[in-house]
């Protein structure tokens, strides 16, 4: 009588989840995550005077303000060369501000109290990074119902918390958080770009309406 | 089950109601825009198929189609009308009464 609810429900998530089926937005946010740890590490080498804490602190502020625009635009401009051309092309509507902007605020809620009541090695910038980018990331997990972004998240915190326990320095083990956290979205990503080539070569001629 | 929203099916929106159309029009409700390359991999259907089921969504108001060009490359993109969101949605009120 009608198409099934289900195989309804799964076309549709399936829609959602196009968007990185080919791996492109996993590379450019762990492209993104490892130049942040290159600031961080470059602060190491170059020495904490009071100028260059500010200049690397500008450079961190604006690397991350200006991410989601530099990540969207070089994912739009890889997607038009790599993936409408084999698969389509598909814009997705403006998200709504709901559940996303909440999970955030509940991520840093959750740092704060969590930096009150646990010991005193817990409360290291590493581990907060750490845990908010394991509930980003789980979440993101989550709603797009991709296993391996439970992986980066579960990495992102072990290592946070590993170098916290092992008592490195704060700006190291935060640089090595997001290392650890931008090389393994990089590799997920190629992986998963490396897959979908296979799986989708490009087709002869144009596909057009007709 | 309402007997009244079973005899009320003999109503429904026949052009939703295909399982092609269904599917093409459930895709194209997730999002703002899908090309006809997308829609032809996600739905499984053939080309000529296709693009049948889509004139005839487009015939009703319920899917609109703009050719356009992306560089040299020419591109057709689909989006779901104002009308065709209410269809679909009086589809799924419809059904719902009938099965719950």
């Amino acid at each position: 009588m009608m198409a099934d609810k289900t195989q309804i429900d799964d076309l549709v998530k399936r829609t959602y989840r196009y968007f990185y089926d080919d791996g492109l937005v996993e590379l450019g946010i762990g492209v993104l995550f490892l130049m942040l740890s290159l600031v961080l590490f470059g602060w190491l080498a170059l020495g904490s005077t009071p100028w260059i804490s500010i200049l690397i602190v500008v450079i961190t502020v604006l690397l991350i303000l200006a991410a989601p625009f530099l990540v969207k635009r070089a994912v739009r401009v890889m997607k038009e060369r790599v993936t409408y051309q084999r698969t389509g092309y598909v814009a997705y509507r403006p998200g709504e501000p709901g559940i996303g902007r909440w999970i955030m605020i509940g991520a840093v809620i959750l740092l704060v109290v969590v930096m009150f009541v646990m010991p005193e090695w817990f409360n290291q910038i590493s581990v907060a990074v750490g845990i908010f980018l394991a509930i980003i990331l789980a979440w993101f997990g989550y709603r797009v119902n991709l296993w391996r972004f439970y992986l980066v998240a579960g990495v992102a915190l072990i290592t946070g918390i590993l170098a916290a326990l092992v008592g490195m320095d704060e700006i190291i083990g935060t640089a090595l958080t997001f290392a650890a956290t931008g090389l393994l979205l990089v590799i997920t990503g190629g992986v998963t770009l490396q897959a979908y080539l296979r799986r989708h070569p490009r087709p002869e001629g144009d596909i057009d309406h007709e | 089950m309402n007997e009244q929203a079973v005899r009320d099916l003999i109503a429904v929106d026949r052009t939703i109601h295909e399982p092609a159309r269904l599917m093409i029009v459930a895709i194209l409700s997730a999002v703002e825009e899908a090309d006809f390359l997308y829609l032809l991999q996600a739905t499984g259907l053939t080309r000529g198929n296709l693009s049948s089921h889509l004139s005839k969504l487009e015939g009703a108001d319920y899917v609109e189609i703009d050719k356009l060009f992306v560089g040299k490359t020419p591109r057709t993109v689909c989006r779901l009308t104002d009308t065709g969101r209410e269809a679909l949605e009086s589809y799924r009120l419809q059904i719902q009464a009938v099965i719950s």
